[in-house]
């Protein structure tokens, strides 16, 4: 006999996720179901507007990782202008989006999912809390406490010093087509340049070893949480020259994991045009009516009462297959990890990319032009158009479309990262990625599935902006 | 970290600022002193986060951190606490009954009404979704005093924008009629930190607010952006990238009440017609207006 256990809700991820399981007699899970359950309906909004209002209001599908909206929306509708931007615009969007990615993995790490391996001070909003396989001592746990407010600070600087170029976070201000509204100067750069001081030697001494702490003491998450061996990047912080820190492609595992396709790069493919025209939509078992459709384009309105259905969370897929998308995905499609998939190996390879991102930050920098050409005025906004852009949130892949005609918005679509790692089951019934990667856990107190927190933290949830949007 | 005794500093030197009196400022240290510290729940609605990002963010009047810690005991919010599922809910009911017209309710995100607030389920009891506007009908008499974060609690903002699908509602409407004291709105998108700092801090020394128009604490929302832009003397800007006033280009400051020229933003390294954008009204109960952008020369 399988029972039932819900968690609802899911607590420290951004917005409103629930989740049912069916566990065996042994506590094994057999089946696993992930809810959206806030639905906003931003579609509505965008219809009819300006289609540079999209560079201010998508950022407000997501206050934690606002900044990738903007720039997705401001390079689709630069696309669909015809306008392009200086390279000294491109090195200021990559600076504003690196540090919030910094800020972001930091507050993963410490404030949402570090709770789920150690005890905090014995004191709100640290208690009550799950009182299961807790593996530290209280030494430890002290040390981590003191890690978890020193990283508030740090996060809070990552903001501060985005906001040099972003004119304030969350919500940047300065993205406009054609460039960037806030110039470099000789004291914003030098400004810049001393938090990337503090914060690279924290995130190389301090939070790289607080996690491979995390992962020696819980060694057996490595072979916990795996999800789909299949991981999808849109590629992100193009150099300018041609290149991105992070390559687009995709990665199809034969094996359960990178590991065991070692030395097998010829897993990994470039992401093609076709393959982004493959990207469809099931809402089979979302709240909205219609059936399925190329991305966004149908199932648009809301259906509460829908039978089968059971998240906000529509499930994008890619030829019809499911991809897991985020930090892991970026990094092994980029070379730059080769561990597998797993629930630790999704909290390390954010922490190396964070790494990664902090220091490319350093070339960006340097290689900004005090000369003014971060902006260049567009003089001409054509009547109608359409674009399309492709980025990495600190969560995964992140797409927007827009169409518009006589200067209004009729078509509005993004495909967001938790789309993919939250989504629901798809037309085939396969399982969204966190609901497969659920499947074959153990949890010891049904009344505290401390586990199954460990697995879905993992991923990082954003469900504000994996129930968003858009569509006509 | 902010020290308990920076802060009693820090409230002594800005009593004026809070409109404290003396008896106000003594209740203040009083419940410092005391040894359960006063209760907080915070409900997350239909909202981005931003306005915790930049609670995260705050150092002025004191961090997030040492709020919470030190300052109040933060029984409920979904984005920090360690628990979860139906203990996070039970917590909530907990705190709620035990320190019944005692705690401080804050609201961050609008709150839908459509469809009986199923829009918007925040977690489950027994089995049966709660909805958000379940919980605010049901909190918001018993709390000592509620707080609208951000402009989509304080007036439905971007969530309840267009066509409004899920029937978003400003709070204070949806409790109106049931509360002792008005609901203390702080707009902003997101809400700046100083602001909610300040209410919260004053409502924890009893301050009696003296709420404007617009809901809002008056002596926070004291004059409009223009009025102190440090470039409404400049030349007009044809285009973004000069330095001159962002009137012609869509700036919405003469019709925006708010502290950024002189708050700024993220403690002060920036705002944004500092970084050459104008405003875009996101304080103001209609915003998100549509054009939200600046036309500039070529519309």
């Amino acid at each position: 006999m399988s029972k039932r256990i819900t968690v609802a809700p899911v607590t420290r991820v951004e917005g409103h996720l629930s989740l049912q399981v069916d566990v065996s007699d042994t506590g094994r899970v057999i089946a696993a179901w992930a809810s959206g359950t806030m639905f906003r309906g931003f579609e509505s909004i965008m219809l009819g507007r300006d289609p540079r209002d999209a560079i201010h209001l998508t950022q407000r599908i997501c206050g934690v990782c606002p900044i990738p909206h903007a720039r997705t929306a401001v390079e689709a509708v630069e696309r669909a202008f015809g306008v392009e931007v200086s390279g000294n615009a491109v090195l200021l969007r990559n600076l504003v989006q690196g540090a919030g990615l910094v800020s972001d993995h930091l507050l993963h790490f410490y404030h949402l999912a570090l709770l789920d391996y150690v005890h905090g001070p014995s004191m709100p909003p640290f208690t009550p809390a799950f009182a299961v396989d807790q593996r530290f001592s209280q030494a430890d746990a002290d040390v981590f406490a003191d890690h978890y407010v020193v990283a508030l600070e740090m996060r809070k600087m990552a903001q501060e010093m985005g906001a040099l170029f972003a004119g304030k976070l969350p919500h940047v201000m300065t993205y406009a087509p054609g460039g960037v509204t806030q110039q470099p100067t000789a004291e914003n750069v030098a400004e810049f340049g001393r938090y990337l001081d503090e914060l690279i030697p924290f995130v190389e001494d301090v939070y790289i070893p607080d996690v491979m702490r995390v992962a020696q003491v819980y060694p057996e998450y490595f072979e916990i949480g795996g999800g789909p061996p299949s991981l999808l990047s849109f590629g992100a912080f193009p150099d300018g020259a041609g290149g991105q820190l992070f390559e687009a492609g995709k990665y199809t595992g034969r094996g359960r994991s990178p590991v065991a396709d070692r030395g097998a790069e010829r897993h990994v493919f470039p992401l093609t045009g076709a393959d982004v025209a493959a990207i469809g939509e099931s809402v089979k078992h979302s709240y909205y009516g219609g059936g399925q459709g190329r991305a966004g384009r149908a199932g648009a309105a809301p259906s509460l009462d829908k039978p089968g259905a059971y998240s906000w969370v529509k499930a994008p897929r890619l030829d019809g297959q499911v991809y897991q998308v985020g930090p892991l995905a970026r990094m092994v499609i980029s070379g730059n990890y080769r561990g597998g998939l797993s629930v630790m190996d999704r909290l390390l390879a954010k922490a190396y990319e964070t790494e990664k991102v902090a220091v490319a930050m350093r070339e960006w920098l340097g290689g900004l032009a005090l000369d003014g050409s971060g902006y260049r005025p567009v003089t001409a906004m054509p009547t109608s158009g359409s674009g399309y852009a492709l980025s990495e949130a600190p969560r995964g892949a992140l797409a927007h479309w827009v169409e518009y005609a006589g200067g209004k918005v009729t078509g509005y679509r993004i495909i967001t990262p938790t789309s993919w790692n939250a989504s629901p089951r798809d037309d085939r019934e396969a399982p969204g990625p966190i609901e497969q990667a659920l499947v074959g856990v153990q949890i010891a107190d049904r009344s505290q599935p401390v586990e199954l927190y460990r697995v879905i933290h993992s991923f990082d949830p954003c469900m504000g902006c994996a129930v968003h949007v858009t569509v006509v | 970290m902010f020290t308990r005794r920076d802060f009693l500093k820090w409230t002594g030197r800005s009593a004026a600022a809070l409109g404290l009196s003396e008896l106000g400022l003594s209740r203040l240290n009083q419940a410092l002193a005391a040894e359960s510290s006063p209760p907080l729940i915070w409900l997350h609605g239909s909202s981005c986060s931003g306005c915790s990002i930049a609670a995260l963010n705050a150092v002025t009047p004191t961090t997030f951190g040492d709020l919470v810690v030190n300052h109040v005991s933060t029984k409920y919010d979904s984005l920090v606490m360690a628990a979860g599922a139906e203990l996070a809910i039970r917590t909530m009911d907990d705190a709620a009954r035990a320190n019944q017209g005692r705690f401080i309710l804050v609201v961050e995100g609008g709150v839908p009404t459509a469809a009986g607030g199923r829009y918007c389920v925040i977690g489950e009891r027994g089995g049966v979704p709660i909805t958000l506007l379940d919980a605010v009908n049901d909190l918001g008499p018993r709390a000592a005093r509620v707080i609208a974060l951000g402009t989509c609690a304080s007036y439905k903002g971007v969530a309840g924008a267009g066509a409004n699908p899920t029937g978003v509602r400003p709070l204070g409407d949806v409790l109106a009629g049931r509360l002792a004291r008005p609901v203390i709105n702080v707009p902003g998108c997101p809400a700046p930190p100083e602001q909610l700092f300040q209410v919260v801090i004053g409502v924890l020394a009893g301050g009696a607010y003296k709420l404007d128009a617009d809901g809002r604490p008056a002596t926070c929302f004291p004059h409009t952006v223009h009025f102190t832009c440090p470039r409404k003397h400049l030349p007009k800007a044809t285009a973004f990238g000069e330095p001159g006033c962002l009137l012609d280009l869509g700036c919405r400051g003469k019709v925006t009440t708010a502290m950024c020229p002189r708050h700024k933003w993220n403690n002060g390294r920036n705002w944004c017609a500092a970084a050459g954008h104008p405003c875009i009204g996101c304080a103001m109960p209609d915003f998100p207006v549509s054009p939200l952008t600046p036309t500039g020369s070529y519309t």
